[in-house]
């Protein structure tokens, strides 16, 4: 028997047909089910904190100024927070849409519009590998 | 013909094969569409009473004679879809720097129902931090 006859024949044999369909099919499932099982926690680690942002937010709302003190409360607000996670608070001033001092007043006279900003930084493994997660969140303080 | 000839020659014949794969495969396919949706209805749910509560909390700040009591109502005006019997709020008062905080922490439950597959919980739980501002 010739190659060429035994390949006609292997591409005409109908038997098996079944196992190499799912032998196609299951990769694909298996990585829906990962992906299901990987951002399922992910998105869920992900609300958590930005509720910790969205509670720091509020505590600036209030009229709280003290970095150290809005950033405790975001940490205290973050529920399965680990140790590597964590939330940093930035305040600056602006003039137009330059920066400027805080305690001086902008060249027009006006006072310089304040910012308070959180932002928290987490990471996620899963699946896909080791993810960085981040959410933020400015107020307008002035 | 007898019995035996008959049932060999059922087993025999080929045709209405898809039918048979067919029937097979559709349950297997119905449970896992009705999967996703249910878990993506589940999810939807406790992105619902994550928001609800956040909308509610709001009221401590612009309010602050609002009781806990009033709060939990807002919760539950403000879910779209979500049942305020499965939310468990824990509300706790305390002070930090002069300023009277609400710590309310809050856990969902919801059941997905797929045909064919035992019950599976998805438990929902977060808190919030919202300031009470002094009256």
């Amino acid at each position: 028997m010739t190659n060429t006859n035994l390949l006609s024949r292997w591409l005409q044999d109908r038997s098996g047909a079944a196992a190499v369909e799912l032998a196609l099919v299951t990769p694909m499932l298996a990585v829906v089910l990962a992906g299901i099982a990987t951002y399922a926690p992910e998105l869920d680690k992900v609300h958590k904190m930005r509720e910790a942002v969205s509670s720091g937010g509020l505590y600036v709302m209030t009229g709280v100024t003290d970095p150290t003190a809005i950033r405790n409360l975001a940490l205290q607000a973050w529920t399965g927070r680990s140790d590597s996670d964590s939330i940093t608070v930035t305040q600056w001033c602006a003039c137009g849409g330059a920066s400027g001092s805080c305690n001086t007043l902008c060249a027009d006279n006006t006072v310089p519009r304040a910012y308070t900003q959180i932002s928290a930084a987490s990471r996620y493994t899963g699946v896909a590998g080791v993810q960085s997660l981040s959410a933020q969140q400015t107020v307008r303080t002035r | 013909m007898s019995p035996l000839r008959h049932g060999r020659r059922f087993l025999a014949d080929r045709a209405g094969g898809a039918a048979v794969e067919a029937a097979l495969a559709l349950p297997i396919a119905f449970v896992f569409i009705l999967g996703i949706f249910q878990l993506g209805w589940g999810i939807f749910l406790g992105s619902d009473v994550r928001h609800a509560i956040e909308r509610a909390a709001r009221a401590y700040i612009v309010t602050p004679t609002t009781t806990d009591q009033a709060f939990q109502s807002a919760v539950a005006a403000n879910l779209m879809a979500a049942k305020i019997n499965d939310v468990t709020l824990t509300i706790s008062k305390s002070t930090s720097s002069g300023t009277q905080l609400a710590r309310i922490a809050w856990t969902y439950r919801y059941t997905l129902q797929i045909p064919f597959v035992a019950p599976v919980v998805l438990n929902f739980d977060s808190q919030i931090i919202a300031p009470v501002r002094s009256p």
